[in-house]
C-alpha cells in the first residue's frame, strides 16, 4: 500500500493526465448519448444567440451593400415577373386540362446566417431558423445563386449547416449542356472551388458548362445550380474537373432552406439494394 | 497561491468566452487566435504542471459543451496545460523575470504544437494535410501567440510572472 502511494506520489502527474485523458477519450465515445445531445443542442442554441446578437450589431455597417443589392435583386425580379406573368397567362389554359394534379409544393423557408467558421478547427454556418420553424436534418440550403449546403444539426431556434466547402459534404451532380454525371466533393484548397468526380473520359463535358443538382441526391433539389467547369484535367479513367461555385460564401447573409426531399419508396429500395449486396 | 485560483478560474472563464465569441472568429491563414492556450500556458508556468493540466481540463470541458466537442477539447486543453508545465517556474526560484519570460515564450509554442497535433488527429474540417496543420499552421499560430504574448508582457504579465 505504501509502495502505492509512494508511486502516486511521484508520478501523480501522469496519472492525473491519464484521468483526464480518460474522460475526454469516454466524452468522445460517448458523444451521441442522449445526455451530451441535449447539452449539445442547449449550448449551441447560446452560442448562436450570443452570436446573432453580435452578428445584428455588426450588420449594421454592412447596410448599405445590402440595399444595394436587394435593389439590383428587385430589378431583376420585376423583369422576370413581368416575362413570368405572359408564361403564366399560357399556362392557365393548360392547367384547366390538369384538374386532377397530385403534385404537392411546400415553400421554402428563410434563414439569416448567424454564424460562420472557416478556421483549421471548425468549418461550418449558424442559421436563425430550428425545428420550431420546421427545419430538419439534412435539408438542403440554398441562395438564388446556387446550393450553400445541408443542415446537420438542429435545436429549437437555430440550425448548423455543413456547407459545399466541407470534406465530408458529396453532392450528385449533372452538366447542363453535355448531361455528364458526377459526385462534387471539396478537396480542401480555396474556397471557391470544388471538384467533380466520376466523369468517364468518354463524356464530352466542356469548360463554362453550368453544373447543377441530380434527381440521384437524397437531400437536395434537383437543378440547383452549383457552379461553372473552369478546369478539365484527364486521368486513367475519369475526368478531375474543378468548378468555380456559385455562391460566395464570404458574403452569405440570407440563405433559402428546401423542404426535406422525402421519397420513402426510393429510400427503401436503395436501402434493399444495398443489403441484399452485403448478403452476397 | 490558494487565494489566486479562484481569480485565475474567473479569467479562465473570461477567457473561454472571450475565445468563443470573439478570437474563434478572427481568422488568420486558416488560423485562430487562441487565448485559451496562451492562458494555459500562462497558468503552468505560474502554478506547475498538474493545475495547468486541471485548468486545461476545465477548459475544454467548458468549450467543448460549446463547440460540440468536449472530448476532443479536453484532450488538447489537457495536453496544452501538460506540456506547458514543463516550462513551469517553482515558487521559490531564482530566476529572473527576463528567464521566465523566456520560460513562458517556449511554455507557449508547445503547447500550440501540442494542441495542433491532437486537433489535427481529431478532426479535418478544411481537409488539410496533417504536416501543413501542425507545422505550417501551427507554426504560424505559434507566432501569432508568441507576438500576443510579447504585448501582454510589456503590460502586465511581467509584473505577474516577478511576483
Amino acid at each position: 500500500m505504501q509502495k502505492f502511494f509512494r508511486f502516486f506520489i511521484k508520478h501523480n502527474a501522469y496519472l492525473l493526465l491519464l484521468l483526464y485523458c480518460g474522460i475526454g477519450l469516454l466524452f468522445i465515445k460517448l458523444q451521441n448519448i442522449d445526455m451530451l445531445s441535449q447539452l449539445r443542442q442547449n449550448s449551441s442554441e447560446f452560442e448562436a444567440f450570443i452570436s446573432d446578437r453580435l452578428m445584428s450589431y455588426s450588420s449594421f455597417w454592412n447596410l448599405k451593400n445590402e440595399n444595394e443589392k436587394l435593389l439590383q435583386v428587385n430589378a431583376e425580379l420585376l423583369a422576370e415577373n413581368l416575362s413570368l406573368q405572359t408564361a403564366s397567362r399560357d399556362l392557365d389554359a393548360r392547367k384547366k386540362l390538369l384538374s386532377d394534379s397530385t403534385v404537392t409544393v411546400q415553400g421554402f423557408k428563410i434563414a439569416r446566417v448567424v454564424d460562420r467558421k472557416f478556421s483549421s478547427t471548425e468549418n461550418s454556418m449558424v442559421i436563425d431558423a430550428g425545428s420550431n420553424d420546421g427545419i430538419r436534418p439534412d435539408m438542403s440550403v440554398l441562395t438564388p445563386e446556387g446550393l450553400v449546403g445541408r443542415i446537420v444539426f438542429v435545436s429549437k431556434h437555430y440550425a448548423k449547416v455543413m456547407p459545399i466547402i466541407h470534406p465530408d459534404f458529396k453532392v450528385s451532380v449533372i452538366s447542363d449542356k453535355s448531361g455528364a454525371t458526377g459526385l462534387l466533393s471539396w478537396n480542401g484548397g480555396k474556397e471557391h472551388i470544388a471538384q467533380i468526380e466520376h466523369i468517364p473520359l468518354s463524356s464530352h463535358i466542356a469548360l463554362n458548362e453550368t453544373i447543377l443538382t441530380t434527381d440521384f441526391s437524397t437531400f437536395s433539389p434537383r437543378g440547383v445550380p452549383l457552379g461553372k467547369v473552369i478546369r478539365i484535367k484527364p486521368d486513367k479513367l475519369f475526368y478531375t474537373i474543378d468548378i468555380w461555385l456559385a455562391v460566395d460564401f464570404s458574403s452569405l447573409t440570407h440563405v433559402l432552406i428546401a423542404p426535406l426531399k422525402v421519397d420513402a419508396e426510393k429510400e427503401e429500395m436503395i436501402n434493399h439494394s444495398v443489403l441484399e449486396e452485403k448478403q452476397l | 497561491m490558494t487565494k489566486k485560483i479562484p481569480v485565475t478560474i474567473f479569467l479562465l472563464v473570461i477567457t473561454c468566452l472571450l475565445q468563443l465569441f470573439g478570437f474563434s472568429h478572427l481568422v488568420l491563414f486558416n488560423v485562430t487566435v487562441d487565448a485559451v492556450t496562451i492562458f494555459l500556458a500562462v497558468v503552468s508556468v505560474l502554478f506547475g504542471q498538474r493545475i495547468g493540466m486541471t485548468f486545461g481540463f476545465g477548459a475544454g470541458l467548458f468549450i467543448g459543451s460549446f463547440t460540440g466537442h468536449p472530448g476532443l477539447e479536453i484532450l488538447v486543453r489537457t495536453m496544452e496545460g501538460f506540456v506547458a508545465g514543463y516550462c513551469s517556474v517553482p515558487p521559490d526560484s531564482h530566476a529572473t523575470s527576463k528567464q521566465k519570460s523566456r520560460k513562458l515564450y517556449l511554455a507557449i509554442v508547445l503547447a500550440v504544437f501540442a494542441g495542433n497535433i491532437i486537433f489535427a488527429l481529431g478532426m479535418n474540417p478544411l481537409a488539410l494535410p496533417f504536416g501543413y496543420r501542425v507545422f505550417i499552421l501551427g507554426g504560424v499560430e505559434a507566432l501569432l501567440s508568441l507576438f500576443i504574448t510579447f504585448v501582454l508582457n510589456r503590460f502586465f504579465l511581467r509584473k505577474i510572472l516577478s511576483e
